[in-house]
């Protein structure tokens, strides 16, 4: 990387948005690295990478235990941890850094950071009332992890507002430090495009069942979460991050193959939530 | 109640969920023309044919199936063909929900994460690490599945819905995002 790195911060708008395009349309290109000459300036985004990946992480982590910390509950934590753990040892990515989190908020509202870290608000826990129903919830989160797609937002942001200066994503940077956990923040509070949550969903609905989890649980939990409205600071950031919960529920029994139906049953240990969630 | 910062909404919403809300004359109404079955299978007996904004009633649900009654008949529908109506609503009546405050009690006032509170937030790096060493071996999560008696099933991913299956109002301002992402994103 030359001195050119140093330009694509001041690139006009247009430059941005169209790069924006660019990776929009082109997943795989931004997964395996993309180069631009914009009129002289390159621009360059490196490939993606598990390091990398685990930084960010990091980052989307630690702002949100920023706003909420770990509930000091070591019982309730492994309890979600074998939970979470049962969950995404069904999905593409066993070998993955994961780890659950119950973090002490009033806020309804569960997250994923990229790499494996999985959060997921007392409040939320709650309003559930089966380890089937925390599984859903936990599920869903491991199919955006799986499917990176935070990563890759927060990839393709770090692009538009840094340009190739931050070619890998370090905590260490000096200087960047700051500036990147703001801009994961934003991202955060905007959530993903709708289509990546409805994704989400089908994922996660499988992953449970694969788990040995009631197929049928997170269309449960949206049945629950259909009560909680926008006006409410317990579902402000949930509802504006997500599409509706009855959106929610409605598209994933659409799409529910005869496997799924057979796997729509209680498990034998869903009252199991009862012994560590009271 | 210590708690919750911002209590009485989230009481509000247990309390909802406890009380529960009345099923019926919520606005509920099936969403296609579809059959009222006998039971919940595609292949039960067919009690009613019934037309797109029939009101129902739902009783209870069953798998991804809804036990309903609809212009004096009882019977089973895809829970993917009735409409539950706007607003606060839908099943939540239909099982307790939980008001208490439980086990899940912390030290400190909770904090709320709303958009606001999440970008004013300072980064907590050490929480973060903290998070790390919570985690579980597969070995650990693997016995306690055992002990829970959970059985792994082989199933496949579902494949994305055509844009004209999705849900009605799906599409937002957000919601355009391109279908080379999805097809991309698999592992």
């Amino acid at each position: 990387m030359g001195s050119k790195q140093q330009r694509p911060i001041s690139l006009g708008l247009q430059v941005c948005a169209a790069l924006g395009a660019v990776c929009a349309l082109a997943g795989s290109v931004c997964a395996q690295g993309i180069s631009l000459d914009m009129g002289g300036a390159t621009l360059k985004m490196e490939p993606e990478s598990a390091q990398e990946e685990l930084a960010v992480g990091r980052l989307v982590a630690g702002q949100i235990l920023g706003a909420a910390k770990l509930l000091p509950n070591a019982e309730l934590q492994r309890y979600v941890n074998l939970v979470g753990r049962r969950v995404a040892d069904q999905s593409e990515r066993k070998d993955a850094a994961w780890a659950f989190g119950v973090i002490d908020s009033s806020a309804i509202n569960a997250f994923a950071g990229p790499g494996g870290k999985i959060l997921i608000t007392s409040a939320l826990l709650q309003i559930l009332e089966s380890e089937d129903e925390l599984a859903a919830v936990l599920a869903h989160e491991v199919a955006h992890v799986v499917r990176k797609h935070h990563y890759r937002v927060i990839r393709k942001q770090r692009m538009l507002e840094f340009g190739a200066q931050s070619v890998a994503i370090k905590e260490d940077s000096s200087g960047m430090s700051e500036k990147l956990s703001g801009m994961v923040a934003q991202v955060l509070a905007r959530g993903l495009d709708q289509s990546a949550e409805f994704e989400a969903d089908r994922d996660g609905m499988v992953y449970a069942a694969r788990a040995g989890y009631d197929a049928s649980a997170l269309i449960r939990v949206m049945e629950k979460l259909s009560a909680v409205t926008a006006k409410d600071p317990a579902g402000e950031l949930l509802l504006s991050t997500h599409p509706s919960a009855e959106n929610r529920r409605i598209t994933m029994a659409k799409q529910v193959n005869a496997d799924l139906e057979k796997a729509a049953t209680p498990s034998r240990s869903a009252a199991r939530y009862r012994q560590f969630v009271k | 109640m210590k708690f919750f910062g911002n209590a009485f909404l989230t009481q509000a919403l247990a309390l909802t969920l406890l009380l529960g809300l009345p099923v019926s004359g919520m606005g509920q109404t099936v969403s296609v023309q579809t059959e009222l079955r006998a039971s919940a299978d595609t292949a039960a007996k067919v009690v009613k044919s019934l037309e797109p904004k029939t009101p129902v009633k739902v009783l209870q649900r069953q798998g991804f199936w809804l036990e309903v009654e609809a212009q004096g008949a009882k019977g089973w529908l895809k829970g993917s063909t009735v409409d539950m109506g706007s607003g606060p609503k839908g099943l939540s009546g239909l099982d307790t929900g939980r008001s208490g405050k439980g086990n899940i009690v912390s030290t400190s006032a909770a904090r709320g994460l709303s958009p606001k509170e999440l970008v004013a937030a300072k980064p907590d790096f050490q929480q973060a690490d903290q998070l790390q060493g919570l985690a579980v071996t597969p070995k650990a999560s693997e016995e306690f599945a055992a002990k829970g008696g959970l059985q792994a099933r082989k199933l496949a991913l579902l494949s994305p819905p055509a844009a004209a299956q999705s849900a009605k109002g799906s599409s937002s301002k957000k919601g355009k995002k391109s279908d080379k992402d999805e097809d991309d994103d698999g592992e």
